[in-house]
C-alpha cells in the first residue's frame, strides 16, 4: 500500500492570501520570490552594503482620543472644539503651540503631555497626519448614509479596526499584515536565515505576519531562549546536552527532520541575537524606566547590531495598550501621553547617537479615533484620528492630510462626532512603504486596495510627508519642502 | 430538492460494524495507543489497556453511544450561581469536558470540525458571548456523528456564524441605492465549508479541462447569487425585529421575509430556486444544492483525514472515505459517524508505520501536545475544576481552540513549509504555526505544565497539575520509566537512538521526581513525539 506516499490534489487556498495563493499551491515559494522581488533592489544593495532602513510601528491599542492630541488653537476653531467636546475639552491656555510650515489658516496646539513631541516638531522631525482611518473606498457622508459605497467591516469594533489598521484591507477579515507582505516581497534582502525582517516587542501581531514570513518576538530585555538551555546548573547542563542530541539525530521522517530544524533554528536565533546585542557597547542615551521607553531602547540596540545580524531592512512593532478611554479620558491622557512623548524623544536621541536618524521612521497607529462628543468624562469608539510620523527622513514641522471642522453635524460627522476619515490608511502606509523601499510595481502586493485612493504609477508621493529614497539627503529635503504639493 | 435524509445514529452503528476488517486482528497495547492518539485528544494508561482488551470495534461502538459532553451547561450553571462569565470562562468548560467527558472521540471530532467551520472569540462580538460560542461548539459536538447536511445547515443558521461571517442582518438588494447583499458567507460556505474552489474527482485529485487547467466550481456570479440566498436572517428575538431586537445567541437565526431577496436565484450545477417561496426554503434548497455536489465527499474526507490521521492522504485513501460519505452502505449520504469510522479504520491509518513510510502522519500541534499530556497524566486540580484560561496560548502555541485569527483557521490545508517537505511536493499544515517564537515558547509552556502547573491561580486548590505518580514509582529503573512513557505518549514507537539519549540524561539525576519530570519533558519537546505517524 503505497498510497500514503502519493500525494493528493492541491487545493487552491484563499483568494485573499495573494502570496500564499502562489506559494502554497501553484508554485514553490522560491520560484515566487524570484518573480516578485525587484532585482534592482539587490543591485542597489550590492553596491551599498550599509544600506539600511527601519520602520517602527507604535500601535496605541484601544483607540486613542487623538483629537485631544492635535487640537485647534485659534480662538474661532478652539471655540468650535470646546463646544463639541464639552467636559473633554482641554483648556486653550495649556495647549503647546506648534507652527506648521504650511499654513491652513488655523492655529494648532498639542496636548500638554507632548512637550518632547512639540520640540521635535519644531526641529522638523515630527509630522502629523490628520483624520486618517480605514476606508474600503472613498466615502462621503451621503454615501455612508444611503449605503451606496462600502464601509469597513466591523466599523467601531476594536478587534476589526485594530486588525484593519494592520492589514490595510478593511473589507476583509484577514490575518496577513502589510509589514508581513513587505517582508514576503523584500525579505531576501537581509542575510539572516534565522531572524525575521520583522521584529515584535509585543508578541504576536497581524501587522508583521506574512504569507511566507512571520515575525521574531523579543521583549525589552531581548530575545527568549529555551528555559535552562545553556545554563550552568547541573540540571541545565543535562538538559542542554539532551536537547542538542535530540535535535542532532538524523531523522528519516521528513516532518521530524523539519521539526528538529525549526527548533534548532529557534534556539540558534536566540543565541545569535543575544550575542549580537551583548557585543555592543551600551547606549549613552538614557531611557526612562517605563516599559515603553525600555522597548524603544531595545529597538535602538537591535538597530545598532544591524550589521552583525545581516539586516538591511527591518520593521519593529510595539503595541501600547490602555487607550480605550470610555471614562476619565483627560486624566488618563495626562498620565499616558508624557510616557509616549518621552519615549519617542529618547529613541530619537539614541538614533542620533547611532547616526541613523534618517534611516529610521517611527509612526503611530490606533484602532480608531474617538467620538468628539462626550459620554460624560469619556469618549466612545469612532473612526478617523490624528497620527504622528517621527524621524530624520520626515518632512516634519508640518501637518498633512486635512484637519476637519469639528462641530457636531459637520460634513464628515456620521453621528456624535464619529468622523469619516479624509485620508485612508492605504495612502498613509503607501507613503511609508515607498520610503522603506517597496518598488512601485510591487506596491499593490503590499497594499491591495491602494489603487482606490492613489495611482501606484504616479510620479507624486501619496502624501509627501517623507523624503523618498531618491531625495534622501537632508539638503534636498529642506529645499524640496516649499515646492511640495499639499496632499488633500 | 427539499427532500432530505438524515441518518439515525442507530442505523449508522449497524452499518459501520461491517466495514472494518483491519481491526479484527488481536490488538497490542501499542496499536491501541496509536489508534487512541488519532481518535482522541490523548489517552491514559488505563484507557490504552482497556482498548487493547476490547478492540477498536467495541471501543468505537461504545464511543458512538456515549452521551454528548456538552459545554454550555457548565456556563449556564455558573450563570445560575450568579457568577460572572468572561471570554475565558468558556475555556474552563472546554478543558472540563475534554479532560473528563467520556465521549473522547466526539470531543476530538468536534475540535476538528471547529477548525473547518471556523468561528473565533478573537472577534469582540463573539468573545463577549461565551454562552453563544459554547452553544456553537455544542452544535458541532451534536453533529459530529450526525449527518453533514444537518451540520452545514446548523452552522449556516447559527447566530455566532451569522456574526462572524456577517450574514446576520444581511439585507436584500436595493439597486436604486447601489446596495447589494453581503457576499461574505456565500463565498465561505462554498470555498471552506463544502466544495472548495475546483472540481474534484472522487479521490480528491483535481479534474482538469482539455487544456489541463483546474475547473472552478463557481464564478463570481455564483457568489452573487448565493449571497441573495443568505439575506433576511437575523436573531430569533422575542420582539421579532430584524434590526434592534434583543440578541438570542442560543437559537438558530430566523427568516425575516421583508428583508429576504425576492425572485429566483441561481444555484450551482444548473439548479435554481423558484421565485415566491419562503426565504427559509431558499436556504434549505441552497444547502441541498451544496450537499449534493460531488465535491463534498472528497473535500470533507481530505480535511478530516488531515485533522485526524495524515497531512498527505493518498488518492486511494481519500476515495475510500469519500465513497463512504456518498453512501454509508444503507443509502445515506453524509453520515459523519460512518466517515469518521472509515477514516480511523482504513488500512492507510492502521498499518503500522515503518521506516519506509518517511512521509506519512501529521505534525501534532504544540497545543494538542499540551492537551495530550493533560489527558495522559490525568491532570486535575484539588477542586476538580479546570480554570485554565490559556491566555498566552495564541502567542506561545500559535493556537487556541475557537480563537483562530481568521476563518482560514490557524493553518491552511495546503501549507507547504519551504525545504525538504515542499521539495517533496508534500503538505504539512501544522508547520505554519511552528515559528522561531512558538518553537521556544511552547516548549517552555510544556516545561511549566510538567514541572509546575497548567495554570497559575491564587488558590492552590484551583491549580491543575499532571499526576506523575506512576512514573515516579518507576523512576529508580530508568529504562522502565522510558518504556512506560514510550507506550503512553509515543505508542511504543520511540527510536533506539532517542531512547539512549533519554536514558543517559535521566540517569544523571538522582531524585525520582526530577527523573520523571525530565523524561516527560524530553519526550514532550522531541521531534519523534511531535510527529504522529
Amino acid at each position: 500500500m503505497n498510497d500514503e506516499r502519493r500525494r493528493g490534489a492541491p487545493e487552491d487556498p484563499s483568494r485573499r492570501t495573494f502570496l500564499g495563493q502562489a506559494s502554497c499551491a501553484a508554485v514553490g515559494s522560491t520560484a515566487l520570490l524570484s518573480t516578485v522581488l525587484d532585482m534592482g533592489m539587490f543591485n542597489v544593495l550590492a553596491a551599498n552594503p550599509t544600506d539600511y532602513r527601519a520602520l517602527v510601528c507604535l500601535f496605541l491599542y484601544g483607540g486613542a482620543d487623538s483629537f485631544n492630541m492635535l487640537v485647534p488653537r485659534g480662538q474661532a476653531e478652539y471655540d468650535e472644539y470646546a463646544r463639541v467636546r464639552r467636559d473633554l475639552a482641554l483648556p486653550r491656555d495649556v495647549l503647546l503651540p506648534i507652527t506648521p510650515a504650511t499654513p491652513d489658516g488655523r492655529e494648532y496646539g498639542l496636548h500638554p503631555g507632548l512637550a518632547e513631541v512639540q520640540a521635535l516638531f519644531a526641529q522638523g522631525r515630527v509630522a502629523f497626519l490628520s483624520n486618517v482611518g480605514t476606508l474600503v473606498e472613498p466615502l462621503t457622508l451621503q454615501q455612508y448614509r444611503d449605503g451606496s459605497a462600502r464601509r469597513p467591516l466591523g466599523l467601531f469594533s476594536h478587534s476589526d479596526q485594530a486588525t484593519h489598521w494592520q492589514t490595510s484591507i478593511p473589507d476583509q477579515r484577514n490575518a496577513v499584515g502589510w509589514a508581513g507582505r513587505m517582508a514576503d516581497v523584500l525579505g531576501a534582502i537581509n542575510h539572516n536565515p534565522n531572524i525575521s525582517m520583522n521584529i515584535s516587542l509585543s508578541g504576536s501581531n497581524v501587522f508583521q505576519s506574512g504569507n511566507l514570513t512571520t515575525h521574531y518576538t523579543i521583549t525589552e530585555n531581548g530575545s527568549r531562549g529555551l528555559r535552562l538551555y545553556g545554563g550552568t546548573s547541573p540540571e541545565a547542563r543535562i538538559r542542554t546536552t539532551a536537547v542538542d542530541s535530540l535535535l542532532a539525530m538524523s531523522y528519516q521522517h521528513l516532518f521530524e527532520q523539519a521539526f528538529a530544524a525549526r527548533m534548532r533554528g529557534a534556539i540558534d536565533a536566540h543565541l545569535e541575537f543575544s550575542a549580537a546585542i551583548a557585543a555592543l557597547p551600551p547606549l549613552a542615551t538614557v531611557f526612562s524606566n517605563t516599559q515603553l521607553s525600555q522597548e524603544f531602547r531595545m529597538i535602538a540596540q537591535t538597530i545598532a547590531a544591524r550589521e552583525t545580524l545581516g539586516m538591511h531592512r527591518q520593521t519593529f512593532f510595539i503595541g501600547f495598550g490602555g487607550w480605550d478611554h470610555h471614562d476619565e479620558v483627560l486624566l488618563n491622557q495626562e498620565q499616558m501621553l508624557p510616557v509616549v512623548s518621552r519615549a519617542l524623544a529618547e529613541f530619537q536621541s539614541a538614533l542620533a547617537e547611532l547616526s541613523v536618524e534618517d534611516r529610521v521612521t517611527t509612526f503611530t497607529s490606533s484602532d480608531f479615533g474617538r467620538t468628539l462628543t462626550s459620554n460624560g468624562r469619556g469618549s466612545d469608539h469612532a473612526w478617523g484620528g490624528n497620527h504622528m510620523v517621527i524621524g530624520g527622513a520626515v518632512r516634519g514641522g508640518d501637518l498633512y492630510g486635512s484637519y476637519p471642522t469639528l462641530y457636531e453635524g459637520g460634513p464628515l460627522d456620521t453621528g456624535r462626532g464619529r468622523l469619516i476619515p479624509t485620508t485612508s490608511v492605504d495612502e498613509y502606509f503607501a507613503e511609508l512603504a515607498l520610503w522603506y523601499g517597496v518598488p512601485r510595481q510591487d506596491l499593490e502586493l503590499v497594499l491591495p486596495n491602494l489603487r482606490r485612493f492613489y495611482d501606484p504609477g504616479s510620479a507624486a508621493a501619496p502624501l509627501g510627508l517623507l523624503a523618498q529614497p531618491a531625495a534622501a539627503r537632508a539638503a534636498v529635503r529642506r529645499s524640496a519642502r516649499d515646492a511640495r504639493p499639499r496632499s488633500r | 430538492m427539499l427532500c432530505r435524509r438524515s441518518a439515525s445514529v442507530l442505523g449508522a452503528l449497524v452499518v459501520l460494524g461491517a466495514s472494518a476488517q483491519a481491526a479484527q486482528d488481536p490488538l497490542t497495547p501499542r496499536e491501541a495507543a496509536r489508534f487512541l492518539s488519532q481518535a482522541t485528544l490523548g489517552a491514559s494508561w488505563e484507557e490504552i489497556d482497556r482498548t487493547s482488551e476490547i478492540g477498536l470495534e467495541a471501543w468505537l461502538d461504545e464511543q458512538l453511544e456515549q452521551p454528548i459532553g456538552l459545554h454550555q451547561p457548565y456556563l449556564d450553571e455558573r450563570l445560575n450561581l450568579g457568577l460572572e462569565l468572561e471570554t475565558a470562562t468558556r475555556r474552563w468548560a472546554w478543558w472540563q469536558q475534554v479532560r473528563e467527558s467520556p465521549d473522547a472521540l466526539r470531543q476530538r471530532v468536534a475540535l476538528a470540525l471547529s477548525e473547518i467551520f471556523v468561528v473565533s472569540d478573537a472577534v469582540d462580538a463573539i468573545g463577549e458571548n461565551p454562552i453563544g460560542l459554547a452553544n456553537y461548539y455544542d452544535m458541532l459536538l451534536a453533529n459530529s456523528f450526525g449527518n453533514y447536511r444537518e451540520l452545514l445547515r446548523d452552522v449556516s443558521l447559527h447566530p455566532i456564524m451569522g456574526v462572524y461571517l456577517s450574514h446576520l442582518g444581511n439585507e436584500r438588494s436595493d439597486p436604486a441605492r447601489g446596495r447589494y447583499p453581503d457576499e461574505n458567507y456565500a463565498r465561505e460556505i462554498m470555498q471552506l465549508f463544502s466544495i472548495g474552489l475546483f472540481e474534484l474527482n472522487l479521490d480528491g485529485t483535481l479534474q482538469l479541462d482539455p487544456a489541463g487547467k483546474p475547473i472552478p466550481t463557481y464564478d463570481n456570479d455564483g457568489i452573487t447569487e448565493m449571497a441573495k440566498i443568505f439575506t433576511g436572517l437575523s436573531f430569533a428575538s422575542p420582539s421579532g425585529e430584524f434590526r434592534g431586537g434583543d440578541p438570542v445567541w442560543t437559537r438558530p437565526m430566523r427568516m425575516y421575509e421583508a428583508y429576504h431577496e425576492p425572485g429566483p436565484k441561481l444555484l450551482l450545477r444548473g439548479r435554481y430556486v423558484p421565485p415566491g417561496q419562503p426565504g427559509m426554503h431558499d436556504v434549505e434548497d441552497a444547502i441541498d444544492n451544496l450537499f449534493r455536489h460531488p465535491n463534498v465527499g472528497p473535500f470533507m474526507a481530505r480535511r478530516l483525514i488531515q485533522r485526524l490521521v495524515t497531512s498527505n492522504p493518498g488518492p486511494d485513501y481519500v476515495r475510500r472515505v469519500a465513497t463512504v460519505f456518498q453512501d454509508d452502505g444503507y443509502g445515506v449520504r453524509g453520515n459523519l459517524a460512518a466517515v469518521v469510522r472509515a477514516i480511523l479504520l482504513d488500512p492507510a491509518a492502521r498499518t503500522w508505520p515503518t521506516a519506509t513510510h518517511s512521509t506519512r502522519g501529521r505534525l501534532v500541534e504544540s497545543f494538542l501536545r499540551r492537551v495530550h499530556l493533560a489527558r495522559a497524566f490525568d491532570a486535575e486540580s484539588p477542586a476538580r475544576i479546570y480554570p485554565i484560561e490559556d491566555g498566552s496560548a495564541p502567542v506561545d502555541f500559535g493556537q487556541r481552540p475557537l480563537s483562530s485569527p481568521t476563518v482560514f483557521n490557524f493553518f491552511l490545508p495546503d501549507h507547504q513549509p519551504t525545504g525538504p517537505i515542499a521539495d517533496a511536493g508534500l503538505y504539512a499544515p501544522e508547520f505554519q504555526i511552528i515559528t522561531a517564537v512558538t518553537a521556544i515558547a511552547s516548549a517552555d509552556d510544556l516545561d511549566t505544565q510538567i514541572h509546575r502547573t497548567m495554570n497559575f491561580d491564587d488558590s492552590d486548590f484551583h491549580e491543575v497539575q499532571l499526576d506523575l505518580t506512576d512514573e515516579i514509582v518507576l523512576a529508580p529503573n530508568v529504562p522502565a520509566l522510558i518504556d512506560r512513557l514510550d507506550l503512553l505518549l509515543m505508542y511504543g514507537h520511540m527510536s533506539g537512538e532517542m531512547r539512549q539519549i533519554l536514558i543517559q540524561a535521566v540517569s544523571q539525576l538522582a531524585d525520582p521526581i526530577a527523573r520523571a519530570r525530565l523524561a516527560t519533558y524530553l519526550v514532550a519537546i522531541s521531534p519523534e513525539y511531535a510527529v504522529l505517524q
